[in-house]
């Protein structure tokens, strides 16, 4: 017998040992289930906000949801929770699941067990899962605040959550250039779904255009004329969180056109003070007259200009 | 148009009247909020309004009503009732079973209240000037422009701005263990005019309310089975877009008959969107391994379709489109001269991507992903014999081709962190991204980017973290022969107006989105929470992306954004917050002019530009809610954005242009009074102003220039600078 079986077999016994010492004893029972109702007692504003919850509907589901429902679907089996009595120096009060104190992962685990479809599908490979965000950050079933129409937040609404921790697309959001995310008809999961999405930035499409196309359809073209750089990236020319120039874009024409265009004639222009009076820098500057600058399917629209 | 939007306003009125008599034992509650509301605003700028609509008389701000039976729940909820930017939405649910969503929003989008026209539309799309003021303006074109100066100041003020309605569904649907069904779909009606452009002759441009009456619609259906370890998900779609609008067809001021060169011809014509259609398909993997390892795969593929009739390549009837050998071909400016009667566009796109996320051992994270996207853009690339740029003179080519302008990008990337301890924990980050394109100077690029992140938690509810990324982007080849300009003359002596006679573009030239970059991208965070009662954040993020080969176009660009927040729970009663935040990008540009077709090589034509925009952002916020019947909450927020233009050239001559100013004060003042056990009335104040000072949107006149021989008819919707007060009472209601 090699020298490495008898290693193999002597870790694997002294595991075995390990694991027969850490039982608890016979004499302390495992917690289990003991119902909705035992929580009532002590838990009395969660225990009635939760009848106000999709969940507590769910829970008459038990054909297609987990095992375990009501509240110990979440917190786990209550039994030695509730014989504590409130005591907190006994060992079982902290034997059900507490949130507030839970890691991200094994928090979010538990809302996984559920929600993992659809919406979350891809929540395990998400940069808010991976960045130790859980979903009780987000959402919170007892105490919610936007008890109207969505998904239980723990804030007023969607786009007032997100830029608690995204600071920068606030300031975005302000400027005035902007989609109507600050007038509350458009938020941030229009676009983005927080729970992953197996796209760059967690994009609810494939591609930033494809994004864009689901408002934008009218630019999805193909067009006889195409403009490069705009079926390539939306984002080459526009800055969708806000921008301080005209329809979001990212610098001010006709400067934002001569980051590409300087040749011959009329684009590679130097356009300053005295040129104030023309029209290839008023108003709408080079899209006075490239107003097709999406692209053209007009058979003399090669410049953009029908 | 509004069959949808009728059946979903008909849905949600029913699950009212249904809720409201349902004679099942149920239990619920609702709030409503309403009141009337005056406001003022010193000009009226349609900034005020540009997404919403402020009331004025009575409203309805909002109301909830959620009702429980059984396992059944139905919750209606809706802001802004009757109004241009409502939302209501309804939503019944069965247990976990069963979920229906029905949904419909109205957003509006102001571009101008005092945008004035005076064209006549005599069909959807076809704009008419009087015959007399045309046939005058021809005859007497040196009073062409204090002719349509008094034209136009008598022209209608006009709606500049379009409303979208958007209609949504979705049935949700769990009949089973691990089964979930989704159906869902979005109906978007977009309706109204927004400013357009086309020009007659070079450089003459004609601002038009483009009329719009399009319809966009998102169907889905998605299945997804799970069981134990392993989940799929399936979903087939459907999105289309149609334009009933299709063309716009304006007459020309200047022309009442057709002319060759000069001012063109009497009406001209702009091909607006085409109706397209797409239908996708996905099917998604994940399969859940030990040691918190999860592997997900996704294979998208949609294919698109747009073959909308091509318009003639010019309205002026004099300009001939017979040259050269290719006169049988056809006649002046019918379709038969075209090289199709319709561009049968094709794509197909393809998406993959494969991610695998990993905890192999206690405090070591790790993600691989893969994410691969094709748009191959299949329409057949065609030969045209020249075109009509603005109706005026026909270009003869040699050679111009509508090729298919398709990509292909893909990004592999591994992040991996370890912690130390449970209070510091580091990680790499390293990404490849590859992209080839068709028909461009640069047809493949790729980047590498390496990095780093860390997160420190010192002490409990204190972070700091923080984030690196190096990238180095390089193109493949450049391809000089792009800039070259296309040849319009079969006789190479007699060179054309864009003959290529060398470069079109300065060879020195990298278009920004293709060139050669290193890119810097830094993020640093903290936050801070002291108990309950107070939180504090900052973060610092700083961009840098330098196109070091770049002689000509945008040569560099820096951004640094920071920001701060502050939420203070006081005491029970008071509650304050607070954010604010600066911004500075600036951007280096470079070019050198020419006002011939021959691209100058003298650096004496060099010219630069130094742009920096700058923007400033505060908010302040209280809640007083004292024991008593009264409570008091407040707002203010204050936008700066300034940008600044710094222009210069080589012979020293160029001079700045003025610097642009946008800044917004909003301030909103609530005072509640709890009149009932249920009911609270509210008195509001709200003021707001906006400064504005951009040398581009200022002022617009109708007619441009003003003095001199016009080259421009805008519609001249401005922005303004405005003040604007409200005052409003509102009855809040719980029921």
């Amino acid at each position: 017998m090699s020298r490495g079986v008898v290693f193999s077999l002597a870790l694997l016994a002294a595991s075995l040992s390990m694991l027969v010492m850490a039982r608890p004893p016979s004499s302390q029972s495992a917690p289990h289930a003991v119902g909705s109702e035992a929580c009532k007692d002590c838990h009395q504003d969660q225990w009635q906000a939760f009848q106000h919850n999709p969940h507590a509907r769910a829970e008459m589901d038990q054909a297609v949801v987990a095992d375990q429902v009501g509240c110990e679907s979440c917190h786990g089996p209550g039994s030695a929770h509730v014989e504590a009595g409130g005591d907190r120096s006994d060992p079982g009060f902290a034997s059900i699941r507490n949130f507030k104190t839970l890691s991200a992962k094994d928090a979010s685990e538990v809302c996984a067990s559920c929600h993992k479809a659809g919406e979350q599908f891809y929540w395990e490979h998400s940069s808010h899962a991976r960045n130790d965000v859980s979903c009780v950050q987000c959402h919170s079933i007892h105490h919610a605040k936007n008890e109207g129409a969505g998904p239980m937040l723990t804030a007023s609404d969607v786009n007032h959550l997100c830029i608690t921790c995204h600071k920068d697309k606030r300031a975005a959001l302000a400027r005035s250039a902007h989609m109507p995310l600050r007038e509350g008809s458009m938020t941030c999961v229009d676009c983005h779904n927080p729970h992953g999405a197996p796209a760059a930035r967690m994009i609810r499409a494939a591609t930033v255009n494809e994004l864009c196309y689901k408002c934008h359809a009218d630019k999805r073209g193909p067009f006889l004329w195409e403009h490069p750089p705009v079926r390539e990236n939306c984002l080459n020319c526009h800055q969708p969180h806000g921008s301080n120039n005209d329809k979001v874009l990212a610098g001010k024409r006709p400067y934002l056109c001569q980051r590409c265009h300087v040749g011959t004639r009329h684009p590679s222009t130097l356009y300053d003070k005295p040129d104030l009076l023309a029209n290839r820098l008023f108003n709408r500057s080079c899209t006075n007259c490239h107003s097709q600058i999406h692209g053209s399917n007009h058979p003399s629209g090669k410049y953009f200009h029908r | 148009m509004t069959t949808l939007r009728l059946a979903v306003a008909t849905a949600l009125a029913c699950g009212m009247v249904v809720s409201a008599f349902c004679p099942v034992a149920r239990a619920g509650e609702g709030e409503v909020s309403f009141g009337s509301q005056w406001w003022d605003q010193t000009v009226r700028d349609a900034k005020y309004d540009e997404f919403s609509q402020v009331p004025r008389g009575g409203f309805l701000e909002s109301f909830v009503l959620r009702e429980w039976s059984g396992r059944n729940s139905l919750a209606l909820w809706g802001a802004n009732g009757l109004r241009s930017d409502q939302a209501s939405k309804l939503t019944w649910a069965n247990g976990a079973r069963w979920r229906v969503d029905l949904g419909y929003t109205q957003i509006p989008h102001q571009f101008s209240h005092t945008a004035r026209w005076g064209w006549t539309q005599t069909a959807p799309g076809v704009f008419t000037l009087p015959d007399t003021l045309q046939a005058r303006n021809q005859a007497l074109p040196t009073s062409y422009t204090p002719r349509m100066a008094d034209f136009l100041a008598d022209a209608p003020t006009i709606k500049l701005g379009f409303d979208t309605h958007i209609s949504n569904a979705r049935l949700r649907a769990r009949p089973a263990r691990g089964w979930q069904f989704e159906a869902r779909g979005t109906m978007r009606e977009r309706s109204g005019q927004k400013p357009y452009a086309l020009d007659f002759g070079f450089s003459t441009a004609l601002e038009n309310p483009e009329p719009i009456n399009q319809r966009m619609v998102d169907a889905d259906l998605i299945a997804s089975y799970q069981r134990s370890r392993l989940r799929a998900q399936a979903s087939v779609g459907l999105s289309t877009f149609d334009n009933a609008i299709s063309t716009l067809i304006v007459d020309n001021p200047k022309r009442n008959f057709d002319t060759k060169g000069g001012d063109g011809p009497r009406v001209g014509q702009l091909d607006l969107y085409p109706d397209n259609q797409v239908v996708r398909g996905s099917l998604a993997l994940s399969y859940l391994l030990p040691k918190r390892t999860a592997i997900a795969a996704t294979l998208g593929i949609a294919q698109g379709k747009q073959d909308d009739d091509f318009l003639p390549f010019t309205t002026n009837t004099l300009v001939d489109t017979i040259g050269g050998d290719l006169s049988t071909i056809g006649n002046k400016t019918t379709l038969d001269s075209l090289a199709a009667r319709r561009l049968d566009g094709k794509t197909t796109q393809l998406n993959g991507d494969v991610r695998l996320t990993t905890s192999p051992v206690r405090g070591l994270d790790g993600t691989l992903r893969f994410h691969y996207t094709d748009y191959d853009d299949r329409t057949e690339e065609r030969n045209w014999i020249g075109q009509t740029p603005y109706d005026v003179t026909w270009q003869r080519f040699i050679e111009l081709e509508s090729g298919p302008h398709g990509n292909t990008q893909w990004q592999g990337g591994v992040d991996a962190d370890y912690a130390f301890a449970s209070q510091f924990r580091l990680g790499v980050i390293a990404e490849y991204r590859s992209r080839e394109r068709e028909e461009r100077e640069v047809e493949k690029d790729h980047e590498t980017v390496l990095g780093g992140r860390t997160r420190l938690r010192p002490w409990d509810g204190f972070e700091v973290s923080g984030r690196y990324t190096h990238g180095d982007r390089k193109l493949d080849e450049f391809l000089g022969e792009d800039y070259i300009g296309l040849r319009t003359r079969f006789d190479p002596t007699a060179p054309g107006l864009y003959d290529s006679l060398g470069q079109l573009e300065q060879p020195d030239l990298r278009r920004f989105d293709v060139a050669n970059r290193v890119q810097d991208l830094a993020t640093v965070g903290a936050s801070y929470a002291f108990g309950e009662r107070l939180d504090l954040s900052a973060s610092y993020d700083y961009l840098k992306n330098d196109y070091k080969d770049t002689k000509f176009g945008l040569q560099d660009e820096t951004q640094h954004t920071a920001a701060a927040n502050a939420t203070w729970h006081f005491n029970d009663q008071v509650d304050l917050d607070w954010g604010g935040g600066y911004s500075e990008t600036e951007t280096n540009q470079a070019s050198r002019q020419s006002g011939s077709s021959i691209p100058s090589t003298s650096s004496l034509d060099d010219w630069g530009a130094d742009l920096k925009d700058r923007d400033g952002f505060a908010a302040a916020g209280f809640e007083w809610t004292p024991k008593g019947r009264i409570s008091l909450s407040g707002r203010y927020q204050l936008s700066v954005h300034d940008a600044k233009f710094d222009l210069s050239n080589a012979t020293s001559t160029a001079q700045d242009l003025p610097t642009t100013i946008y800044r917004r004060h909003e301030s909103l003042l609530d005072a509640s009074w709890r009149w009932l056990e249920s009911t609270t009335v509210v008195g509001r104040w709200g003021w707001e102003e906006y400064d504005v000072d951009d040398w581009a949107t200022n002022d617009v006149p109708l007619i441009f220039p003003v003095t001199g021989t016009a080259t421009a008819i805008f519609l001249g919707d401005s922005a303004r600078s405005y003040k604007a007060h409200r005052v409003a009472l509102l009855v809040k209601h719980r029921f």
